[in-house]
């Protein structure tokens, strides 16, 4: 399973790394709960749409006039 | 109960009347809520800034313009608050927020900017959760119960109607801004279908979920209020040019054959049991007056809220990215977290919610066919005590956060028309608030079935002892 392990503070530290910020080392465990937490429910949910259904935001090249 | 014929109480509709007449002067209007508010707000700490001479000169101006013929309508001489969300031209707008503390917009936003043409008087500018991101508004206070939070983030906003300090004013909603602060505040509040108000000039906290909107005292009002700032804003593309309708006219009073939904799942689930029993007595209330009920179920329900907080999240992360890498010890510790957890946010997570959020409109737009409005409750629960983080439920403790968000995000994610209109009180004398929601830009009927229902009661003319 892809979402088998949960998200540790320590993987949010090294995530922080490669986004360029700090994250407050009193915050990390909090934030590693809450993404593994949205991860599991989005992916869930990603499974009861079709595969092919896209976003209703769509960033894209049309120009408006 | 406090006396309800003080001008602080008027209503907009009341007063407007009144004004309209020449039988009320703005002035005097303007007057007596300022010195409700010095009477009551040390106490509530609902505004961040008083213009109270900028309030009586404007009012001053309305006064001489209204004798000498120049009524512009319902709004004209009426002093309203403006979350301090919302840019005003001159006046710090701070966000409730260290980071900007001394920010003076030269302009003001499009709604306030709407207001001032219609006639309204800027009392000043009311709390938010900082940066609109929470449901709670410190330091204000609820009106019902000083120990408890007026929620947020438009909180200063709920609990300046409650108190008489006002008798309009702005909110946002992102995820139920406007809706929980109406609920806890017994008072009513709409937020409108994404793209009928401009957001121009006002804070982002979600570019795809943000709302503005009216807060109000009746439901009359939030649609004399809701005809003014609704429109088509050039500069704001998100906003849609159609027809703005005359709401108050559609406020008949008249539900027979309205189709009302009634949700058989989710949206009555761990709800503290004086909320469901009011929203049930409400929705009969309804059907009463001739409405037709229809039992509707929401699919996939469990995973509207982390939706939402998945779009939610990485949204107000990427708005404040820049400030938050200079100076993110300057946000307070929540807000702090939550832009920390948009920042490491996986981009595949958030597309991902967008492309669920698609599944969520397409689902409603199926519910939707069969009836025009839905009712639930606007909140599982009354308001929280100042400092309290967790609600119980019967098996399980939830967050705030995600209990005042449970059953207004899902409307922001789907971007329909949503009010929420007082429909009782708990046994501990707080508020309970009904969400009637609607399809995509039919305020009309949302607030033709509030209006509906607020005739049948009392608890929008109810006021907290202060």
């Amino acid at each position: 399973m892809i979402q088998a392990q949960r998200v540790t503070g320590q993987d949010v530290d090294h995530v922080a790394k490669v986004a360029g910020v700090n994250v407050a080392a009193q915050d990390r465990e909090d934030i590693a709960a809450r993404l593994s937490e949205l991860r599991t429910a989005v992916m869930q949910m990603a499974g009861r749409i079709p595969a092919d259904s896209g976003p209703s935001v769509i960033f894209d090249a049309r120009w408006e006039d | 109960m406090a006396e309800t014929k003080e001008l602080h109480w008027l209503s907009i509709g009341e007063a407007s009347q009144l004004i309209e007449k020449k039988e009320l002067s703005p002035l005097e209007l303007t007057r007596a809520v300022l010195e409700r508010i010095r009477a009551v707000d040390g106490r509530l700490k609902a505004f961040v800034t008083l213009l109270d001479k900028e309030a009586e000169a404007a009012a001053r101006t309305a006064e001489e313009s209204i004798r000498r013929g120049h009524y512009l309508g319902p709004l004209h001489g009426i002093p309203v608050a403006i979350k301090d969300l919302y840019d005003t031209a001159g006046v710090k707008t701070t966000s409730c927020s260290k980071l900007r503390a001394s920010y003076v917009p030269k302009e003001d936003c499009a709604v306030v900017r709407k207001l001032r043409e219609a006639g309204a008087i800027i009392l000043g500018k009311v709390t938010t959760h900082e940066f609109a991101f929470g449901f709670d508004s410190p330091p204000t206070r609820n009106p019902w119960n000083l120990d408890c939070t007026p929620s947020g983030s438009s909180g200063g906003s709920g609990s300046a109607l409650a108190a008489g300090m006002c008798l309009g004013a702005t909110g946002s909603d992102t995820g139920g801004s406007i809706r929980a602060p109406a609920a806890v505040n017994g008072i009513a509040g709409i937020k409108p279908t994404y793209g009928r108000i401009s957001k121009r000039g006002v804070a982002v906290l979600s570019w795809s979920l943000d709302t503005t909107g009216p807060m109000a005292r009746t439901v009359k009002d939030l649609a004399l209020m809701l005809r003014v700032i609704a429109g088509h804003d050039p500069l704001d593309e998100t906003t849609v040019d159609i027809l703005v309708p005359d709401y108050a006219a559609a406020l008949t009073g008249e539900i027979r054959g309205l189709r009302v939904g009634v949700p058989k799942n989710y949206f009555f689930d761990d709800v503290q049991p004086p909320v469901a029993e009011a929203v049930r007595a409400a929705i009969k209330a309804l059907e009463s007056q001739g409405a037709s009920l229809v039992e509707v179920s929401v699919p996939n329900s469990e995973y509207l809220l982390p939706t939402f907080f998945s779009i939610v999240i990485p949204e107000a992360a990427s708005y404040h990215q820049k400030t938050f890498r200079e100076r993110g010890h300057e946000y307070g510790e929540d807000v702090r977290g939550l832009l920390e957890t948009g920042e490491v946010f996986l981009a595949t997570t958030y597309i991902t919610a967008q492309r669920s959020r698609m599944a969520f409109k397409n689902a409603f737009r199926e519910t939707f066919r069969g009836i025009d409005v839905l009712a639930t409750p606007a909140l599982p629960v009354t308001a929280a005590k100042v400092g309290q983080a967790t609600y119980r439920f019967r098996d399980r403790e939830e967050p705030v956060f995600g209990a005042f968000a449970r059953f207004c995000c899902p409307f922001n994610l789907v971007g329909l028309p949503a009010v929420s209109v007082p429909c009782g009180f708990s046994p501990d004398g707080l508020p309970i608030g009904l969400q009637l929601v609607g399809k995509p830009f039919d305020e009309a009927s949302v607030l033709r079935a509030a209006d509906a229902f607020e005739r049948t009661t009392d608890y929008h003319t109810r006021r907290p002892r202060l």
